[in-house]
């Protein structure tokens, strides 16, 4: 096989190399109250590592078509009234802190994945010259003596 | 002189609600743009993850395969099986020795 081409023609196809199972060791440590931010007290804590974002959660929220304010009088503001603000209220602040916790776990994970890029664009780099420097030897014994 | 007066008041009101509506809905919009924008930066980085991740693994295959190849050449070795190749040059005294004196 010579040098240039070290793959025979029946590995040239894609081969299934699985993305998800490459680790490289990536030394990251998350400031625990930006963690605390981005974990739901009843579950477990967030983990960047694992936790990816798919298009649809990452797509901009439909704008809910907000009901004109009507002016109520204070005689009608009765408890009915009063129930149904109340409702509307937690909804508002359960909708606002579901937001909030989706922006902060998106920010640490984009904050994992640039050292855990880092490290394997260095890893690229190391596994090129490691191969670059065994094709040389390759190529040297080739020039001398022939294909293997 | 009442009436001026409370005139007064709501045109106050009135021009304090325009502004309040008018800073939450800039409040609003910057906290969609600074969403937006991350999102986007996410986006690129999972990408540039994955492609990585790919690349590592062609260029481990490849490392791996060179390896191997190397392995089965060096059992078959002609440089380093063949005991001839061990002499450089033939010493012209051993050669003379064989000769009949």
């Amino acid at each position: 096989v010579p040098a240039g081409q070290i793959l025979p023609a029946n590995r040239n196809t894609p081969s299934p190399i699985d993305p998800e199972t490459i680790q490289v060791p990536v030394g990251y440590e998350p400031d625990p109250a930006d963690l605390a931010l981005s974990s739901i007290p009843g579950q477990e804590m967030f983990d960047p590592r694992k936790r990816k974002f798919s298009e649809e959660e990452l797509k901009p929220q439909p704008m809910i078509k907000k009901a004109r304010k009507v002016f109520i009088p204070d005689d009608l503001k009765d408890d009915k009234y009063w129930a149904r603000r109340r409702k509307n209220n937690m909804a508002a602040k359960r909708s606002r802190d579901a937001r909030r916790l989706k922006e902060n776990q998106i920010a640490i994970r984009a904050s994992f994945l640039e050292k855990e890029n880092s490290a394997l664009r260095q890893e690229v780099a190391d596994l090129r010259k490691e191969l670059g420097k065994c094709k040389n030897v390759l190529a040297k014994y080739e020039a001398r003596h022939g294909p293997l | 002189a009442d009436v001026f007066q409370s005139h007064e008041e709501d045109d106050r009101k009135v021009r304090r609600r325009e502004k309040n509506r008018v800073a939450a809905q800039r409040s609003r919009k910057k906290q969609t743009q600074k969403a937006d924008k991350l999102h986007e930066e996410y986006e690129s980085l999972e990408q540039e993850n994955t492609s990585l991740k790919r690349e590592i693994g062609k260029l481990t295959d490849e490392m791996k395969h060179l390896s191997e190849v190397l392995k089965d050449h060096e059992k078959i070795c002609p440089l380093l099986h063949c005991t001839m190749n061990f002499v450089t040059v033939p010493r012209p005294d051993a050669l003379a020795s064989c000769l009949p004196r």
